[in-house]
């Protein structure tokens, strides 16, 4: 008993270690050291559409964006409390670390002062309460920012709903499009989706039948149901609908495939995790088929490109795929809308993730950026003596654009989509549709040839 | 006769020994009548699936093939380690999954990732930052996270040492966990996997973060390379096809090895009769040592394939396949490696031919007039449950007594069962919630709930010795009915196979709601029972996670439970919303500091914890309880001594699926809604793994459990006093789980216990004069198992 209880003390004791090793394990690592690249995560460099500006021009685009002055910010720094799921987001704070360095260093800071990031992450569903309230009651906090939350969601956004104000990142749950106590600068995943029934009723030339892969989840079987499928019904083309666990094989998804009839349809519709999309790739190639596939910008990012480039093939994402996004590209730098500004800056201040190789700017990340330099902007408008809660608050709401890298005017908490008056977070409507096909973006229906797709129009 | 010719003629005549204990007794060889009823209807589906042009194409594919396959990977190793070491892996597709990790950093990073490590300077660096000013700290080295070898590894090199590191993972898995379990009952078995189940993943998780992995292809493939065309018009790739020759060509190896070979008949021999094998000559622990290393390397060679073919890997797709592996090994008894392999060729096979029924069948799976939702999850149940019925006795057999001790289940003194608990625990908490910053008091809500999911685990495992792992699932129902209670009106639910709904309850004021969750709970629970009256031990906890993963894939992903876009809500009284900064006056003192969250929330929580531990305290003393016990002890003894064993067993799931559910309504109150996340399988596993931490067996293990799960007043203590992040939670309850189960199966509060009466020992010997001193667990007031 004695030996046991010895070896009870030392296993707690040894648990105790780890707790403190953990503390600081995740900080650092030796043979990663984050590592700033010039070069761009994925294996091809965006392909620029035009001559790319002058840093200079570049700077001064986010300056006439947030309303800034030139040079380094000082002073007491503002905070923004900063909730993201971090296992599964990290991108979402490569943008929003890169766009604080970038305002503190380069555009004077946000009125006058440097901001300042308080992080929260959400790991377990019950840290979604505990950093709403950790938000809420602490004073100093002047808006709350969030990236990507799968759990969680409503008891954080329970406890901030009055008390601070809230710019929801990118949401992809419910409660993120459907919330009272923030806003969501883009269309979100509600205006792409429907966007991409719009796509394929009206642009995509003669189809006759689509066949819908979508999460076996409540986001994605509603995404499938609410948005996409009245849509092509109203249209009268057919549909099959199959549902994909966030956790099925390949194999899984190829035999989803064959039973939803994808070898047959003219169009197949990807409403699922990046996993998944490599799946469906991988699926594809194993039943020998070559769909025309529509998919979310959830199908690119670093995990894809890898994919593609271990698999023989190369490319930053499939070849002629479809993606429904936010309107511009990452991959068609334009300059009007800061994308070529943000692309250049996240390569400039942005570190890769912890465990993470390339410096991953895709994906999440530049919606991100494009939040912290619109609320930069609020708050110079605002100016350092009206941080209060009605002052952010009300800036968030009133909001009409135009937004950084997102097409379209907003109209917050007022976007019907599809009869739907449910997204009252949701401020955009537009989306767009681009296509990879033989290593160039081609924008297909998006604000870069000014055919964006209106959500609340199809 | 020479003793492999003895052992091999012995075996083949079915004359072994019969098996002495209950793990080996409840996981029996199919007999000849259930194997060939199993033969005739897996052919006549065969037959059919493969007659009708229709459905061929989906049934006998490449796809299904290769999915079969994935799962007899997983499957093989379940059942070898099986063999050699009577434990039942809950955690072979996360073993599969970190060597295929390993793999695949070594191939295209050319490192060694290392797992995050007790670092020794970590409590200086904690000690020096304490004078420091926040930003300015001193940082002390690190453990490295990666060590690398240089460039990317080409294949042949990365395959054998990623095989090398499968066979030390293997032998340490062996020696650090599972030898010191060997004698343990099958519940420390099942927790210390479970424990590795969780800690794996989330190690991976810390790592890699969840995003997929890009794998490289093997060098003998052309990766543009079209797809191979078999007869019966059977599409499969190179890789696939190379995986599924693997795991066929491995099967007959493994069957011709255990059938012919001296090491394997000597396996056998020990997985029959272990003392007979001792007597022979052979050694239990070498034979186990090594079997576990044979399984890790061929789970792990497997692993790497199944990465391989997948061409990335990440945290959650291999973990996956642990449950139709579960079921797949289960058809084969655990023993056989063919039916195991045959088994899991049907699975893989089945989820096309399901989804395209579903998809094109109006008859079939049908929820709201779209395809149900996971309705191929529903298979494995089914055939786990027929399977386990058929083949499960109402009582075990003659001899079958439960290896190893469970937990010591104390009996609650009178004063303290009747006044001191309840006043103390309302007490403390009430003074609690007076000096407790915010952050805490969401730490001890948080709690509060935890102790009920605990309790709930502590009637069904603790007292009656039934292995559930579906415990929040029945708080899930409760919770989304609770929704549907107090939002819709009135209730819909989905008839499956049909597009009907029905009406079944309007508006229900609080607090009835939680009442009739509570109820449906405890009926689906009764339910779940049925197989628990012939299934035991680690049998009913694969029946229980089979419900557990057909509840979430099937139930709570349905539209038409989680309410879609619109979630379901749950219309909470304004005093207990949890999101309201009020204080109260009472007597003078303040309840709260105008902060969240509201302290009405974690005292009605209170009421309820108080409440159910006192039933439950009650419960331990009663006729009912003592019954429980017997049962837990010896079910053939109970059954002799008059205790109606199936009787007791219903009782407890229903009683325990009573509080889960109880529980559920109070998350859903407390969350002003209810999301899926919350009531997932893998929450119910993590509950296990705190109500075992806490203490299984008894109301104060419940509340200590409480105390320790995501969220609660431990966490909480870490991430705010240690500043360990919350990342680390599930790292820190894997670990804890597989040590808990090893070294203090009677968790937290049985040693307190034990300490306490060592104490009063020590104190009792001095008065009397004498150092004499006796055990303490022998002194203990109450029965003991």
């Amino acid at each position: 008993m004695k030996r046991k209880q010895q070896v009870l003390i030392a296993g707690l004791a040894a648990l105790g270690l780890l707790a403190g090793a953990c503390s600081s394990d995740s900080e650092s690592s030796v043979t990663e050291a984050p590592v700033v690249t010039d070069a761009p995560g994925v294996t091809e460099a965006p392909t620029v559409t035009e001559a790319p500006n002058a840093d200079g021009d570049l700077v001064q685009w986010a300056l006439d964006y947030t309303e800034g002055t030139a040079g380094m910010a000082s002073g007491d720094s503002i905070k923004i409390g900063y909730v993201n799921q971090e296992d599964y987001f990290p991108e979402n704070t490569i943008g929003i670390n890169a766009a604080v360095e970038f305002i503190n260093n380069e555009l004077g800071g946000a009125a006058g002062r440097p901001l300042e990031i308080v992080p929260c992450n959400i790991a377990v569903a019950e840290d979604g309460a505990k950093c709403g309230t950790e938000f809420a009651n602490n004073a100093d906090i002047a808006v709350v920012v969030t990236g990507t939350i799968l759990v969680g969601n409503k008891e954080l956004y329970d406890a901030l709903n009055t008390k601070k104000p809230v710019i929801i990142g990118n949401g992809v749950t419910a409660d993120d499009f459907t919330t009272a106590a923030g806003q969501a600068f883009t269309a979100g995943s509600p205006g792409v989706v429907a966007g991409m029934a719009g796509f394929v009723v009206s642009q995509l030339g003669d189809v006759k039948n689509v066949a819908i892969i979508a999460g076996n989840n409540a986001a994605g079987i509603a995404g499938a149901d609410l948005l996409f499928k009245p849509v092509i019904e109203k249209a009268g083309i057919a549909y099959t609908f199959v549902g994909v666990d966030d956790t099925a094989t390949a194999a899984d998804v190829a035999s989803a495939m064959t039973a939803v009839g994808a070898e047959s349809a003219d169009v197949v519709v990807l409403i699922v995790t990046i996993q998944q999309c490599i799946n469906v790739y991988d699926a594809s190639k194993a039943l020998g088929i070559d769909p025309v596939i529509v998919a979310t910008g959830l199908c690119f990012g670093t995990g894809m490109t890898d994919h593609l480039a271990e698999a023989g093939d190369g490319g930053v994402v499939p070849n002629n795929w479809y993606f429904g996004g936010y309107g511009y590209s990452y991959f068609n730098p334009d300059y009007e809308s800061g994308m070529q500004t943000y692309l250049d800056k996240v390569q400039q201040y942005g570190v890769p993730s912890p465990g993470a190789a390339n410096l991953e700017y895709t994906g999440f990340a530049g919606p991100e950026f494009a939040n912290m330099m619109t609320l930069a902007k609020f708050l110079n408008q605002l100016g350092p003596d009206a941080l209060d809660y009605a002052s952010i608050d009300g800036k968030i709401r009133g909001f009409k654009g135009p937004m950084m890298i997102q097409a379209g005017p907003l109209d917050c908490g007022k976007q019907v989509i599809l009869g739907l008056p449910i997204f009252i977070s949701v401020c955009g409507s537009q989306m767009g549709i681009q296509q990879y096909k033989d290593g160039e973006w081609l924008s297909i229906a998006d604000a870069l040839n000014g055919k964006p797709i209106d959500a609340t129009k199809v | 006769m020479n003793i492999k010719k003895w052992l091999s003629e012995r075996l083949k005549s079915g004359r072994s020994d019969k098996p002495s204990s209950e793990t080996v007794n409840s996981v029996p060889q199919l007999t000849r009548n259930l194997r060939t009823a199993f033969l005739i209807v897996s052919a006549a589906v065969v037959l059919w699936a493969i007659i009708d042009p229709e459905t061929r194409t989906n049934f006998v594919s490449g796809s299904g093939i290769a999915q079969g396959a994935l799962i007899a990977a997983i499957a093989l190793g379940v059942v070898l380690t099986y063999r050699g070491s009577g434990i039942v892996n809950f955690a072979n597709s996360a073993v599969a999954m970190y060597v295929a990790y390993f793999y695949a950093v070594l191939r295209r990073d050319g490192d060694l990732f290392l797992p995050p490590l007790p670092n020794p300077l970590a409590p200086i660096e904690g000690v020096i930052h304490l004078f420091q000013e926040k930003g300015a700290w001193t940082d002390l080295p690190d453990w490295p996270t990666r060590i690398s070898l240089g460039n990317e590894v080409s294949f042949w090199p990365a395959l054998l040492i990623s095989l090398v590191f499968a066979m030390l993972f293997g032998l340490l898995l062996h020696l650090l966990i599972f030898q010191p379990l060997r004698h343990s009952p099958p519940l420390a078995k099942v927790v210390a996997s479970i424990g590795l189940f969780i800690l794996l993943p989330a190690v991976i998780i810390r790592r890699f973060t969840i995003q997929p992995f890009a794998v490289r292809s093997m060098p003998f493939y052309k990766q543009d390379a079209a797809p191979l065309k078999l007869p019966f018009g059977i599409s499969i790739g190179a890789d696939a096809l190379t995986i599924a020759i693997l795991v066929f060509v491995l099967t007959f190896a493994l069957w011709f090895f255990f059938q012919k070979s001296r090491f394997g008949l000597s396996t056998r021999a020990a997985s029959e009769n272990e003392k007979g094998a001792v007597l022979l000559g052979f050694s239990p622990e070498f034979l186990g040592a090594a079997n576990w290393v044979l399984s890790t390397l061929i789970t792990g060679l497997l692993g790497i394939f199944a990465a391989t073919i997948q061409r990335s890997v990440d945290p959650g797709v291999l973990p996956a396949l642990i449950i139709p592996a579960l079921t797949a090994a289960l058809v084969g008894g655990f023993t056989s490696f063919g039916w195991t392999t045959f088994a899991s060729l049907l699975l893989g096979m089945q989820f096309g031919l399901i989804k395209y029924l579903e998809i094109n069948h109006h008859w079939f799976f049908k929820s709201g007039g779209t395809p149900l939702p996971g309705g191929e999850r529903l298979i494995p149940l089914l055939v786990i449950v027929v399977v386990l019925y058929l083949r499960g006795k109402s009582l075990p057999v003659r001899g079958s007594l439960s290896a190893g001790r469970l937990p010591f289940s104390p009996t609650p003194s009178q004063s303290s069962r009747r006044y001191l608990a309840p006043a103390s625990i309302f007490a403390v908490v009430i003074l609690a919630l007076f000096v407790l910053t915010p952050p805490f008091r969401l730490a001890l809500s948080n709690s509060l709930v935890g102790v009920i999911l605990c309790l709930s685990i502590v009637v069904v495992t603790g007292y009656v010795g039934q292995i559930s792992l579906a415990q929040m699932s029945f708080a899930g129902i409760s919770a989304f009915l609770v929704s549907k209670m107090t939002v819709e009106a009135p209730i819909r639910l989905p008839v499956f196979f049909t597009d009907y709904h029905i009406t079944v309850i309007p508006h229900m004021p609080f607090p009835f709601p939680i009442l009739i969750g509570g109820l449906v709970a405890m009926a689906v629970g009764m339910i779940v029972a049925i197989p628990a009256l012939r299934v035991r031990g680690v049998n009913l906890a694969i029946v229980t996670l089979a419900f557990a993963v057909a509840v979430d894939r099937v139930l709570f992903a349905n539209k038409s439970i989680n309410g879609g876009f619109i979630g379901a809500k749950v219309d909470t009284p304004n005093l207990i919303v949890g999101a309201r900064d009020v204080q109260y006056d009472f007597l003078g003192l303040t309840a709260g500091d105008g902060l969240q969250p509201n302290p009405l929330t974690a005292i009605f929580c209170l009421i309820l914890v108080v409440i159910l531990c006192y039933m439950i305290a009650n419960l331990r003393i009663s006729a009912t309880g003592r019954s429980m016990l017997a049962t837990r002890n010896n079910e053939r003894a109970a059954a002799a001594a008059g205790v109606n064993v199936a009787g007791v067993k219903m009782l407890a799931f229903a009683i325990s699926a009573f509080i889960a559910g109880v529980g559920g309504a109070l998350i859903a109150y407390r969350s002003g809604g209810v999301t899926t996340d919350k009531f997932t399988f893998l929450q119910s596993l993590t509950f296990m793994a705190f109500a075992y931490i806490g203490g299984i067996s008894s109301v104060s293990g419940a509340i200590a459990g409480g105390m320790l799960v995501s969220g609660g007043i431990f966490f909480t203590f870490l991430t705010n006093v240690l500043h360990v992040p919350s990342e680390f939670t599930l790292i820190l309850g894997g670990l804890g789980l597989v040590f808990a189960a090893i070294q203090n199966p009677e968790g937290l509060s049985g040693s307190l216990r034990q300490q306490k009466l060592r104490i009063s020992q020590i104190l009792t010997a001095r008065n009397r004069g004498s150092d004499e001193l006796v055990s303490p667990v022998g002194k203990e007031v109450g029965v003991d198992s």
